[in-house]
């Protein structure tokens, strides 16, 4: 009884402990109540945000998985498809004007079409044609040539070109290069002969001059690199990257296009090269040699002809070469190049519009004229081996960068070549007058050529680039330079001086400039880049030599737009 | 004639004017950084770091965007040679971006170092 009254006493003194102070314990209550209403409230905004988050988190889960979709289709894209593209297109306008042109009259041309019996050329045998014409030049009856300029005030050219590119692995590569190149109005493909090389639509020059809106193969080569002995080594195969070489890309605005040194070699052909780096080994700056063999022209099978006993009996043109980088730390380069071509044949298998055609009846031996008055398509197709052709080039270049702090360039070619003629010319028109590999009348003789090419580029404002160039060849100069970019010819096959300035200003970098130029030939001798007929000095020419068109002096000014991306 | 020439003029003229400075490219010299570039390496690979003086990374290794965002972001490592790197001017550093990005692997040059 009493351990009950005391518990109650207890009891009871504890609650008075909490309830005597009332107002007190109400507050704390209270405040308890706001708390875990607080609480609440923030659970509930946690919740919210907690849903929210979840939601975000499936949005973000699901572009995930969209954007995976996407990139996988990428990746399967780029893994099967393997090739990148880069396009270049340039807009050109040029205006071209020829003076001191020099032809046969008339009244020689038309003795080519009238019967040996009343006086003319026309149903004669060789000996008989090559008689009357001795007995002219006795007689001094060759008549003086008729002189006249010509003027093409402006013709517009469109060049396009698709270049490829595809790194297989780190030792294998492949690039290629399709082209198209045409004039405004115009996609004939097959140009009228002037008795240029370039006249004719051959495998050299498809690409390279304009022949129509038809896309052309001019490269497509693999690269195998590999190590023999630390000594990097690298085997092409394939089109070759031969044309736009060293020095030419100043003039283009890019860096170097081509293997060949284009003051020897511009020039479209299939074959090889095996690459040495000797950078390491030597310890000479840019230290490299390169091997190169290539074929111009396809002597059997290949090249249509019949397998007829009667076929003209000319052999393959094989052509090797080495390319030896002397010296190159970027700054200061010394290349050179040498070259050596078997068996050149007195032309080549392509199509043109012949101004008059010569046939050969071989049973009697007669010759024939005919005038080509419908503007008829021929197939020329060489009939003769006539020589072999050697050439070496030494281009030397220097940036004034590291020594005056003025990016300027400066560069100076100095090149040579050789012929040795085999034989006269067996087509038709070239037998009559006796020519072969630089030579005329049947003298058979070796000939040294020279050539000399400098260029300076400086540095103008904006970005601009200025261009000046000059270059000169002797009278025995020739190279195979015939896929040069140039509506008048190939201004490094000149025999004579050529004089070119011309202004690059960037607009969007490397990717759109225009260019403003021009170009002054001066011929001296007759025949630039052509391998047939001994150059006759252009002051000199009687009709004889001039039955087709003979460029003294022309001057062409350009302007152009280059895409490239 | 005059007429065709003319009016290619005028319109090759608008265009420069108005497109001259529009690149959005580097400021700085790409042929310096072409030359600062080969040094850093050459010094490397004599002080034995790198066995080849040929640099690890040529300008077509990566893409313009791609070399953007590396110089923007000063990330390195990549092109091994800390110390050499780390003595570059921030103008030399400028060049030798200008030399990557003109000569990226989308650039219209694209180029490898020999």
């Amino acid at each position: 009884m009493m351990k009950k009254k005391v518990a109650v006493f207890f009891v009871l003194a504890f609650m008075a402990g909490f309830s005597v102070p009332g107002v007190q314990a109400s507050d704390e209550v209270k405040m308890l109540k706001e708390q875990l209403e607080a609480m609440n409230q923030n659970i509930q905004k946690l919740q919210e945000k907690i849903i929210e988050i979840e939601k975000k988190n499936a949005e973000e889960i699901e572009e995930v998985e969209y954007l995976n979709d996407r990139m996988d289709k990428a990746e399967l894209h780029t893994a099967t498809d393997k090739l990148s593209l880069g396009i270049e297109l340039r807009s050109r306008a040029d205006t071209l004007h020829y003076s001191g042109m020099q032809a046969a009259p008339p009244a020689l041309v038309n003795g080519f079409f009238t019967p040996y019996t009343s006086g003319g050329f026309n149903n004669a045998t060789l000996t008989q044609i090559q008689q009357r014409i001795q007995n002219m030049a006795m007689a001094g009856m060759i008549p003086p040539t008729d002189e006249f300029d010509a003027d093409n005030d402006v013709i517009f050219t469109n060049k396009f070109h698709v270049n490829m590119h595809a790194k297989v692995n780190d030792q294998l590569s492949f690039s290629g290069r399709m082209a198209a190149y045409k004039v405004f109005g115009d996609s004939s493909g097959v140009k009228f002969n002037q008795g240029s090389l370039g006249d004719i639509t051959m495998d050299g020059n498809t690409s390279s001059l304009p022949h129509g809106d038809t896309l052309r193969l001019e490269r497509a080569y693999f690269v195998y690199n590999n190590y023999w002995d630390n000594i990097p080594i690298s085997f092409s195969l394939g089109r070759r990257p031969s044309t736009y070489g060293p020095p030419l890309e100043y003039a283009n605005y890019s860096l170097e296009a081509g293997s060949p040194l284009g003051t020897i070699i511009n020039w479209q052909f299939d074959g090889a090269s095996l690459n040495f780096g000797l950078e390491e080994v030597t310890g000479i700056y840019g230290a490299a040699l390169k091997f190169c063999y290539g074929v111009g022209f396809e002597g059997d099978w290949g090249n249509s002809y019949s397998l007829e006993a009667s076929q003209p009996d000319v052999d393959d043109v094989h052509m090797f070469g080495f390319i030896a980088t002397l010296f190159d730390d970027d700054s200061t380069s010394a290349v050179l190049n040498y070259a050596h071509a078997w068996d050149i044949t007195d032309g080549f298998t392509g199509l043109t519009v012949m101004p008059f055609t010569v046939a050969k009846d071989p049973a009697t031996g007669l010759y024939t004229f005919e005038q080509n008055t419908g503007g008829y398509i021929s197939r020329m197709q060489p009939s003769t081996d006539i020589g072999d052709w050697d050439a070496a080039s030494l281009l030397l270049r220097k940036n004034l960068y590291e020594t005056f702090e003025k990016d300027i360039d400066l560069f100076l070619a100095l090149s040579w070549s050789h012929t040795s003629p085999s034989q006269v010319s067996a087509n038709p028109f070239y037998e009559i007058m006796g020519q072969g590999l630089l030579s005329s009348n049947g003298n058979l003789e070796d000939h040294d050529g020279y050539s000399l090419y400098a260029g300076a580029i400086f540095p103008m404002p904006f970005n601009g680039r200025l261009g000046l160039e000059y270059n000169w060849g002797s009278k025995y100069w020739f190279n195979f330079t015939g896929a040069e970019d140039s509506l008048v010819g190939s201004k490094l096959a000149t025999r004579g001086s050529v004089y070119e300035g011309y202004y690059i200003q960037p607009i969007f970098g490397q990717n759109f400039f225009v260019k403003l130029g021009t170009r002054y030939y001066d011929y001296k001798y007759s025949g630039s880049g052509n391998p047939l007929g001994a150059p006759e000095e252009i002051s000199e020419l009687n009709a004889l030599n001039a039955l087709f068109p003979v460029a003294d002096k022309v001057w062409d000014g350009y302007i152009s737009a280059t895409v490239r991306f | 004639m005059r007429k065709s020439i003319f009016f290619m003029l005028s319109m090759l003229l608008i265009v420069s004017i108005a497109g001259v400075g529009m690149a959005n490219e580097p400021d700085g010299n790409d042929r310096k950084g072409k030359y600062t570039y080969k040094k850093v390496y050459k010094a490397c690979a004599q002080r034995g770091e790198v066995d080849s003086s040929i640099p690890p990374l040529s300008p077509d290794s990566k893409t313009m965007a791609q070399w953007k965002r590396l110089f923007e972001k000063k990330d390195f490592e990549e092109f091994l040679c800390k110390e050499e790197w780390s003595q570059l001017s921030e103008g030399d550093i400028a060049d030798i971006y200008a030399y990557l990005y003109k000569h990226a692997a989308d650039s219209p040059t694209p180029a490898k170092c020999k």
